[in-house]
Formats: structure tokens, C-alpha cells, sequence
């Protein structure tokens, strides 16, 4: 579904982000990219939502060759895909309704698939008795299942979280992981940035290491287990 | 491709984006109310030099009145003599009908023409253009000589004065909307790029949903084009009647000075200005969204 091909990334002529990153991630799958913040995990989910492109190797999506893909044709790309952030990056003067509609509307979607779309994506959130309610009245929790309902409300064959449980307490980021599992048991590839050593361990699902740049390790259903003596983020 | 709910879609984003930025769309429909009175009152002054010149270039033309009143094939031939005279460039023979024609036209309902017409003291003429308003003089000494015409006649001076103000009262004119073209433009790409800077997080999740550039960029340039219909749409009144207000003061103190009226104006006037009113509104919101777009 994904795979990227000795990719190198650096930005304005810096020192590289991603050295030489080779990864495989199959249809269906359910991953986790951790390492220390500004270590490469968001500059690589930009390469796959093509926010950025790479100096070197290849990003290939769904069975395509991104990297040199025309601008025209990155709207279409996204249309496949469903991204989450910290921050949540909802409109604040939609209600929640609205923004989760508005996914649907950006694209051109008809009016009767979007009446039928939200209510169902809403439901699976949890948030059908909160339509009708503005961003700055719901908890962070609530905030980010909207963003998710969001991101996934076009059915996404991959979605991607960036720090998606930042800026939420334990519990609450322990809801949004499962509620990211539960979509990854709908048929959607799921990629989640993270630097939550507690969601990673409770998971145990696949997890890739990326630390200066370069894939430290990668294990099929293992456990957080970068070195955290040196940079401190990590506790053992 | 537009759609109809694509439309509804675009409309409602436009509305909410005006309303929301109701402050910031009072500000950029005055800046066009007022560029365009500005340029507005200039155009209505180059039409008008424009008309006037018009008018006094035909007066350059030399007429030479018969002394009797001619046969047509009499005519023909004075008029074939003239036209060999060198520094002619065309010699149009009016018959006494068509110059009372012609007068009917130019003051049509100031004058009962009832009795005139039976009667119709114009002589027939021959009206003689030069190559070159310039050598009229020597023109008009040749002309002269030639027998059975009245003294020609022609307003040397006036023509060439008015001439020469109406080409630099044009040229100003043009550099003047030129450059005042520009700042309307400059003013409502602003006014657009601060709108857009407002709204760029629903930029940024419109292109992650994968919204294409198009789609992103309609809801601003509909933006742009109301501001614009709607300020060239106040600034066109607001000219028509001033205009009229000024044409009617005019033509009661000065009558001599040939005004374009209000009622040949108006319907040409108010759809050009309301056209570059939209053209600026477009091309304005169309380069700030564009280099938004290309700087993400």
C-alpha cells in the first residue's frame, strides 16, 4: 500500500530529515512510527500525502509512483487518504456537522451521500448528540474524534494521524488509538506518528523507529523500544 | 466542473465569507466605489474632449457655399475641380435638403422646422477636408480662386487649439486609468490576500481532503467579482448623477460647449464601469489566491 524507496529528505539545503528510508507497509496494516519529535516521523507521512517530495529514492502509493506526480493530480491522491493532527485543525466557526460535511463538500460531493456519510461517521465517533455543537464547546478528546471523523468520513484506503493523542491525557488518547484501530478493522491502512510510549506499548502492533533520519528499528508487533538514554523522551 | 451543488456549495462559502469579513468587504467596496468615480469622472472627460474634438475636427473641414443655387451635374463639376486642388482630400457636395436634414438632426426639438422646411434658406455647399489641418491655410487661398462659391469658411485656430488639447487631455487620460487601473487592482488583491490569509486553515483542510486548486479558488474569486460588481454598481450612480447633474448646470450656463447627454452615455457608460469594476474584482482575488495557492 505504501512503500518508500531509499528516500532522502532535507529541507532548504539542511541537513537530511530521512536517510536512505526504505519501509513497506501492506494493505490493511496498522502502524506506529515513533522517535524523538523532529526526528523525520512527520516529514515521512508528508512524503506519503505528498506535502513534500523527496531529493532522493521513491514514494509509491497504492501502486503508484508519487514522487514526481503532478500537482494536478494530488488532489486525487488525497482523496485516498485521511490525515489527523495534534492540533485538530478544525474550522472553529463550523459546528461539528459542518466540518465533518465539509470534507465531503470541498470535493464535490452530492448533497444525499453527505446527509448519509456524516450521520454514519458521527455515530462510529460517538458524537451524533454533538452535531449541531461549535468546536470550543467540546473536550479535546471530542475534538480530535471530530478531526478523525473528518479524515475518514471519504472512506480512506490509508489514513494517517500525525501526534494524533499530543495534546490529549492518557485515557483519552488511549480512546482515540482504539477508535483508530477500529477504523484500521474497517479495511483502511493506518499509519499513526506518535511519541506515546504508553498507546505504543498498549497496541502491540507493528512499530518503525526513525531516529536521525534513518529507521532504527522495525517490528512486526513489537514494543517501543528506542533508546531514550540520550535524548530523554523515552523513559525506559 | 460546475455543478449545481457545487454552486450552492460556493455561494454559501462566499456569503459566510463576506458576512464574516463584513468589515473587510465595506472596505474593499468603497476602495471600488471610489478608484472607479475616480477613473469614472475621467473617462467622462475624455468622451466629452473626445465628442468636442470630434465635432470641431468636421469644423476644419472647409465649406464653400454656392452663390446660387446649382444644378446637380454642376456641382459634380466644381466639385471634381476642387478635388484636383493639391492638399485636398475629399469634397463632399450637401445639397441644400440634406443641410437642412442635418440641421433637423442637431436640434431636433429646439426648433419648429414646420415653416423653414417649406421655405429653405440654406445654399447648397460643397464641404472640402484637407490632408493636413495643418496647410488649410494655403488650402483655403487656392480654394478661393475658384469662381462661383461664397467666401470658404473654416476656424483655423480654434480647430487646431482644441485639437491639440483634446490629443493631450487623451493621452493623460489613458496614462491616468492606466495607472489608476493598477492601484485598484493592487488595493483589491490586498483586500482579497488578507481574506484569504483569515481563511487559511480552510485552505490548508480543503486541499487535504484533496480539494482540487479550482474548487479552492471559486468561493474567493466570487469574492473578488461581487466587491467589484458591487462597488463599480455605487460608483456608476454616483456618477450618472452627478453627470447629469453637471450636464444640466452646463448646458443652462454654457450652451456653446458641445456636452455628450446623459441619455447617450449612460447605458454604455454603466456597463463599462461595472465590467471593469468585475474585471478588477476577478483579476485582483485571482492573482492573491493564486500566489497563495503556489506558496503553500
Amino acid at each position: 500500500m505504501i512503500q518508500t524507496i531509499a528516500v532522502t529528505v532535507s529541507y532548504d539545503g539542511g541537513p537530511p530529515v530521512l536517510r536512505e528510508v526504505t519501509v513497506r507497509i501492506e494493505k490493511g496494516e496498522f502502524v506506529f512510527l515513533v522517535g524523538p519529535t523532529g526526528m523525520g516521523k512527520s516529514t515521512f507521512l508528508k512524503l506519503i500525502y505528498r506535502e513534500t517530495t523527496p531529493q532522493k529514492g521513491k514514494v509509491i502509493v497504492a501502486g503508484r509512483d508519487i514522487t514526481r506526480l503532478e500537482a494536478r493530480y494530488v488532489p486525487e491522491l488525497r482523496r485516498q487518504m485521511g490525515v489527523v493532527f495534534q492540533d485538530f485543525q478544525l474550522l472553529p466557526r463550523k459546528t461539528v456537522w459542518e466540518n465533518v460535511a465539509f470534507a465531503l463538500q470541498a470535493i464535490g460531493t452530492e448533497r444525499k451521500r453527505i446527509f448519509r456519510e456524516v450521520p454514519q461517521v458521527l455515530e462510529m465517533v460517538n458524537l451524533t448528540h454533538k452535531s449541531n455543537a461549535y468546536p470550543a464547546k467540546l473536550s479535546g478528546g471530542e475534538q480530535q474524534r471530530v478531526s478523525i471523523a473528518r479524515a475518514v468520513v471519504n472512506n480512506p484506503a490509508i489514513v494517517l494521524a500525525d501526534e494524533p493523542t499530543g495534546n490529549l491525557d492518557p485515557e483519552t488518547s488511549w480512546d482515540i488509538v482504539q477508535l483508530l484501530a477500529k477504523i484500521n478493522l474497517r479495511g483502511s491502512t493506518v499509519v499513526v506518528a506518535t511519541h506515546d510510549k504508553y498507546i505504543v506499548d498498549g497496541m502491540k502492533k507493528r512499530v518503525i523507529a526513525i531516529e536521525n533520519g534513518q529507521v532504527v528499528r522495525d517490528e512486526s508487533g513489537g514494543y517501543h523500544h528506542v533508546d531514550t538514554e540520550e535524548s530523554g523522551i523515552f523513559p525506559p | 466542473m460546475l455543478t449545481l451543488r457545487n454552486l450552492e456549495f460556493f455561494l454559501r462559502e462566499t456569503s459566510l465569507n463576506i458576512r464574516r469579513n463584513a468589515l473587510m468587504s465595506l472596505a474593499a467596496v468603497s476602495t471600488v466605489v471610489v478608484s472607479l468615480c475616480i477613473l469614472g469622472s475621467f473617462l467622462l472627460v475624455i468622451v466629452n474632449v473626445d465628442a468636442m474634438a470630434t465635432d470641431v475636427s468636421r469644423k476644419v473641414e472647409v465649406t464653400m457655399f454656392f452663390n446660387e443655387q446649382v444644378s446637380e451635374k454642376k456641382a459634380e463639376r466644381s466639385r471634381k475641380k476642387i478635388l484636383s486642388i493639391d492638399g485636398v482630400k475629399e469634397v463632399e457636395y450637401v445639397s441644400r435638403e440634406t443641410a437642412l436634414q442635418r440641421l433637423k438632426e442637431r436640434l431636433e426639438g429646439q426648433i419648429n422646422f414646420s415653416d423653414i422646411e417649406k421655405n429653405n434658406p440654406l445654399p447648397d455647399s460643397l464641404e472640402v477636408s484637407v490632408t493636413d489641418p495643418d496647410i488649410i491655410g494655403d488650402v483655403v487661398t487656392k480654394l478661393k480662386r475658384v469662381e462661383g462659391f461664397d467666401e470658404p469658411e473654416y476656424g483655423k485656430k480654434y480647430a487646431q487649439k482644441i485639437l491639440r488639447f483634446g490629443r493631450a487631455v487623451k493621452t493623460i487620460g489613458v496614462v491616468t486609468t492606466a495607472l489608476l487601473s493598477l492601484s485598484i487592482l493592487l488595493i483589491i488583491n490586498n483586500t482579497i490576500r488578507l481574506t484569504i490569509f483569515a481563511r487559511r486553515r480552510e485552505i490548508r483542510i480543503m486541499q487535504l481532503v484533496g480539494a482540487t486548486n479550482w474548487f479552492i479558488k471559486v468561493p474567493f474569486l466570487m469574492e473578488g467579482v461581487l466587491h467589484g460588481i458591487a462597488g463599480s454598481a455605487v460608483a456608476s450612480l454616483l456618477l450618472v448623477v452627478a453627470y447629469s447633474y453637471g450636464v444640466k448646470n452646463l448646458t443652462n450656463t454654457l450652451p456653446f460647449i458641445p456636452v455628450v447627454p446623459r441619455e447617450a452615455l449612460t447605458s454604455h457608460f454603466i456597463v463599462v464601469l461595472n465590467l471593469m469594476g468585475l474585471l478588477f474584482g476577478y483579476t485582483g482575488s485571482l492573482i492573491s489566491i493564486r500566489k497563495f495557492l503556489a506558496n503553500l
